[in-house]
């Protein structure tokens, strides 16, 4: 190596290494030297494409706006046939549960839990909205249409507890793998979906959870893994973005429509 | 959850489009006529503030003078606060206020889907297609 490469080389190497420490400076940590996740995360909540326009008097237009943003005039001739939906992530299912599937699609004004405002469970809660980290355990606050949530995630290396029933959201264990925090949940009941259109899952369902930061987005992923009924893993991915707008008070969920739905139309609701 | 031919679908094919987590949680086409808007003049009396859909009431004086409460249904908590609308808002301080909402089909009486309100100040909050 000749001098001048040398130079070109070890400048590279400095500039990597500066930009990995102004990266690595950036990302705030807790005392005991952990990616700080505190925080409100909004994860869009599914609402993404509701643009509020706000008028000087006061007035909002919520939807149906006269110049609607350009992700709903897309659609605005004709509803989009069944055909030209992106393929949608769902879990695959053992042949002889695809009936059962397929039922509970036909059947979700009646069989869907959270459109009867019960607990989504994991994974379709989604990522938490509010993380509350201490060093021997980690709180998952939720926000959900369904109520609110919380999941205390122990940090200090205990196994599962043995002495719990079996829920909708499992029994956490969480630790840290690099800058990544790995929560593995299990003992789940069966009362809940994996996701929308009849997603069932059994209760031998485990899911594992990896939340990382990179500046202020929340990266999240989380595998559901159920071998009585899926033939593979199932995963979901996410993002998260910091917020300042906190978290309020529970709103009640009480369905009162459900009665006056006369054809079974529905949409899409996963979380 | 969005199209013109009445923010129920809008909403229902924007949401298959996108994929992503919902807040509304059936179609408004399954329960309310989206070509049967109705107009009503009333004050509201009451915001029902739950999820899955918010409920505002209407206090309406009939032609015959009688005083009919109509149940209009809303969006999910969590859109409304994203639009900025509280329920002290929605109460609009008593002031009498035009609304124009879609029928509900199954038929039951003063039962609608909340389009549009505008207060007797003037400004107004609509939240689906009234083409």
């Amino acid at each position: 190596m000749n001098t001048r490469s040398f130079l070109v080389n070890f400048g590279a190497v400095l500039a990597v290494g500066a930009v990995s420490i102004l990266f690595a400076q950036k990302l705030p940590q807790t005392p005991d030297g952990h990616p700080d996740l505190n925080g409100t995360w909004d994860n869009g909540s599914g609402i993404d494409f509701i643009k509020p326009q706000h008028l000087a008097d006061g007035s909002v237009c919520v939807s149906g706006c006269d110049a609607p943003p350009v992700a709903v005039q897309t659609s605005a001739s004709a509803p989009r046939p069944a055909a030209a939906r992106p393929p949608r992530n769902f879990p695959k299912y053992r042949p002889e549960y695809l009936a059962k599937v397929a039922q509970l699609e036909k059947n979700q004004l009646q069989a869907d839990p959270v459109l009867h405002c019960r607990s989504p469970g994991l994974p379709r809660i989604g990522p938490p909205d509010k993380i509350v980290q201490q060093a021997k355990q980690i709180v998952f606050l939720y926000d959900d249409v369904s109520g609110d949530f919380f999941r205390i995630i122990p940090m200090d290396g205990r196994p599962h507890r043995q002495d719990v029933d079996p829920s909708t959201l499992g029994d956490s264990i969480g630790h840290w793998e690099g800058d990544t925090l790995v929560v593995e949940a299990n003992q789940f009941n069966d009362e809940s979906w994996l996701t929308d259109n009849g997603a069932f899952h059994s209760d031998q369902l485990t899911v594992t959870e990896r939340l990382r930061r990179v500046g202020d987005i929340l990266e999240y992923e989380a595998v559901a893994t159920d071998p009585k009924v899926l033939t593979e893993p199932w995963k979901v991915t996410r993002k998260a973005k910091l917020t300042d707008v906190d978290l309020v008070e529970a709103t009640p969920c009480i369905d009162k429509d459900l009665n006056h739905v006369i054809d079974g139309t529905h949409h899409d609701n996963p979380r | 959850m969005s199209i013109r031919f009445g923010a129920a679908l809008l909403v229902a094919v924007a949401l298959a489009a996108v994929g992503q987590r919902a807040l509304a949680h059936h179609s408004v086409a399954g329960e309310f006529d989206v070509r049967k808007i109705v107009r009503l003049n009333g004050v509201v009396s009451d915001v029902e503030w739950a999820n899955p859909h918010i409920y505002i009431h209407l206090d309406v004086r009939e032609p015959n003078g009688a005083a009919t409460t109509w149940r209009l249904e809303s969006v999910p908590v969590a859109m409304m606060r994203k639009a900025g609308l509280s329920k002290v808002l929605l109460l609009g301080n008593g002031q009498t206020a035009m609304v124009d909402a879609y029928l509900a089909r199954d038929g039951t009486p003063h039962l609608g889907y909340l389009v549009e309100i505008t207060y007797a100040d003037g400004h107004h909050y609509q939240f689906a297609s009234d083409k």
